[in-house]
């Protein structure tokens, strides 16, 4: 699996694009993980988030289905909501995904410093191939 | 027939209410005219209409519309505040209560406070009418910046702030205003009677404007279908929760007792826009959108016009040092209000951070309006309270709060904007309008193209015509639509936001088509009401992933200059 993960932004078509390339070389599924960030989103309620959970699951459905339908409309999808800590979550969805390669979409924070600590981080941590788009 | 005295009577009425009626037609034509060209000239429109009242008081008695505070506060403040109200979205401001509570009960607490504290010893005005001016002067007015944000395309977290504060403390400045002016009248002072007086006209005021606010909702919009009726009775909820909050005591026989009509209006329609627009049908929308902004247009126009008409600005010039004074010391306790608390809320409430460059505009966005104005004239008109403290210290009142509204809407009003664009806060960018223009090409080609489909099958034009018009119209819009296509293309992170969009429109949809077969009677209310709570969320939840998913990016940056 191509998984692509964002911890929200507006961005993220470019590296999105990227990773349904990558699937389609590779004919293996994509997946979108979504981080949420409990700094951003702490304060919400237990349903709205569940709500927000359920909004995010389709917003990203939709945006994977645009991505492949110029690429490889047939490919296999997923989407993972996760919260809290960014790096413990994507190295468990990676894990039991077993993830070829971890495409960084929007970064997690904008700093290149935390993006290249994170990219170390997962690089010790998962034997896939790690992209910071 | 009436004769002899009777007859002069009703005839000096009816001439009064003929020279009323043409100073209102002369008012709103230069209204007209202003927002002609302020629009053309890309000037603030509350800033020119200012100005222009300015110049209009030369036209004496063509404009002598005397600017009452019951004028202000009974007809035109109730229509303003609903219709803020009515359009603020309720999800998003419980996310940040914390923040506007604190800001507009302790913002004004405070700031009442300290510029009483200040003016008292510097001008030597009794306490009790220092602490009017204190009070008169924190009712913040977002009208002008409100707009300002809404074209340069703010975050609209930063425009539910500033709303938000200007609503509540417009109430808790009145309710303080009333029992300082009290005291300054020479009622007798306890802290407990005036911290119970405080209470009960507050909390009276919230209780009837969420009660009518409920029945209106629950029980005419939820039932009546006809936008005409529903939008009048949007109307008179307006004044009617004014007028009843302010004269329960008369109604149930208890003299004295009154609660504040402007938070009655303001729970009024936060209720409506919460519950009661939902039972209603998108036409009904349609009309209450197109109404509400006709008359907040009017309404708007003839208070900053008044503002020009009322000040004086021979009396700002001789009075200058207690206006300089008074501006000096309300943009001081802003700042120690603003700054002040936000870091105390920011402490107490870390997720719900302020960014430091959305307290700039707070801060600079304090405008002061046609509340201050309809305290200020108040105080003018007590004929109580100049015996009581003499005619030069009401007359220093008028002149600091005058000077004041002045200063925060010429001044203030003309450079927020720039402050906004300098803090990297307007994010609509051209590539965004320019996304917008081309949608809304599509849509207006596309109802055109119905409308005309329509009339063909209708019979209504001939055949030939009806083919020649659909045909030119299909080239057009696939013209449209492929020019959007290319912008997308051009602009692939536009893709996001159009999603969103998209999303939040198919669930208005959703929304409307469930009000349409409860209507029918294809399913029952409770079901609606179930599922419409579902669709409510969605919805709001989707703002909130706008806000905070999408906007993060804008967000990020905003943190990092605050860490720099």
């Amino acid at each position: 699996m191509i998984l692509y993960v964002s911890c929200g932004g507006s961005g993220g078509h470019e590296a999105l694009t990227k990773a349904a390339l990558l699937a389609d070389d590779q004919q293996c599924p994509i997946g979108y993980l979504g981080v949420i960030d409990d700094d951003v989103f702490g304060d919400v309620g237990e349903s709205t988030m569940r709500t927000i959970v359920e909004e995010l699951d389709f917003l990203f459905r939709t945006q994977l289905v645009a991505v492949l339908r110029q690429i490889e409309p047939g490919l296999e999808r997923r989407v993972f909501i996760r919260h809290g800590d960014y790096r413990e979550a994507i190295v468990a969805v990676a894990t039991a995904e077993e993830a070829t390669t971890v495409l960084i979409g929007a970064p997690v924070r904008r700093s290149a410093e935390i993006t290249s600590d994170l990219v170390a981080h997962l690089a010790d941590e998962l034997s896939c191939e790690i992209i910071a788009a | 027939m009436i004769d002899g005295p009777l007859a002069l009577l009703a005839a000096e009425e009816s001439s009064q209410l003929i020279e009323q009626e043409t100073a209102i037609v002369v008012l709103l034509a230069i209204a007209a005219g202003v927002a002609f060209l302020a629009r053309r000239a890309n000037f603030p429109f509350t800033v020119a209409l200012v100005l222009a009242g300015f110049v209009a008081a030369g036209l004496g008695e063509l404009v002598a519309v005397e600017a009452s505070a019951d004028l202000i506060l009974a007809l035109l403040v109730p229509p303003l505040l609903f219709e803020a109200t009515l359009n603020l979205p309720w999800q998003k401001l419980r996310a940040d209560l914390f923040g506007v509570l604190t800001l507009a009960l302790a913002g004004t607490l405070f700031g009442s406070l300290a510029v009483g504290t200040v003016v008292h010893y510097l001008l030597d005005l009794p306490w009790s009418l220092s602490f009017a001016f204190g009070a008169l002067i924190s009712a913040t007015d977002p009208v002008a910046v409100i707009a300002f944000f809404k074209s340069l395309g703010t975050p609209k977290r930063l425009s539910i702030l500033v709303e938000g504060e200007s609503l509540f403390n417009d109430a808790v400045a009145v309710v303080v205003f009333g029992v300082a002016l009290d005291v300054a009248e020479g009622e007798a002072f306890t802290l407990g009677g005036a911290l119970t007086d405080f209470v009960v006209v507050s909390a009276g005021g919230l209780a009837v404007g969420l009660v009518l606010g409920y029945v209106v909702s629950e029980v005419v919009l939820a039932n009546v279908d006809e936008p005409l009726i529903e939008t009048s009775t949007t109307l008179a909820i307006a004044f009617g929760a004014y007028l009843l909050a302010e004269d329960f005591g008369d109604l149930i026989g208890q003299e004295g007792l009154h609660f504040s009509g402007i938070l009655a209006v303001v729970a009024a329609g936060l209720m409506v826009g919460y519950r009661g627009i939902k039972n209603t049908s998108p036409s009904t929308r349609q009309t209450l959108n197109h109404f509400w902004e006709l008359l907040t247009f009017l309404v708007n126009s003839l208070v900053f016009l008044f503002i020009g008409l009322t000040i004086g600005l021979g009396d700002l010039v001789a009075e200058w040092w207690p206006v300089l004074l008074a501006v000096i010391t309300v943009l001081t306790v802003r700042v120690l209000v603003v700054y002040g608390l936000t870091f105390f809320t920011d402490l107490v409430h870390p997720a719900g951070r302020i960014p430091t460059s959305y307290k700039h505009v707070m801060l600079w966005g304090g405008l002061r309006g046609a509340i201050s104005l309809a305290l200020a004239l108040i105080v003018q008109d007590n004929a109580r309270l100049t015996e009581t403290v003499g005619p030069e210290a009401v007359q220093t009142v008028v002149v600091m709060t005058f000077g004041v509204v002045v200063f925060t809407l010429l001044v203030q009003g003309l450079s927020i904007a720039g402050l906004i664009r300098r803090l990297g806060l307007a994010g609509r960018t051209a590539i965004e309008l320019e996304q917008q223009s081309r949608q809304a090409t599509i849509h207006t080609r596309r109802a055109g193209q119905a409308t005309v489909a329509r009339m063909g099958a209708d019979g209504l034009i001939g055949p030939d015509i009806a083919e020649a018009l659909a045909t030119t119209y299909a080239e057009d819009v696939r013209r449209a639509t492929g020019s959007l296509q290319a912008h997308i293309v051009d602009h692939p992170d536009l893709g996001v936001e159009m999603l969103l969009q998209a999303r939040r429109e198919a669930l208005v949809a959703e929304q409307a088509a469930l009000g349409d077969i409860v209507r029918t009677g294809l399913i029952e209310h409770e079901v609606a009401e179930t599922e419409s709570v579902i669709l409510d969320n969605r919805l709001a939840a989707l703002e909130l992933i706008g806000d905070r998913w999408v906007g993060h990016d804008l967000q990020e940056t905003i943190e990092q200059e605050d860490h720099r």
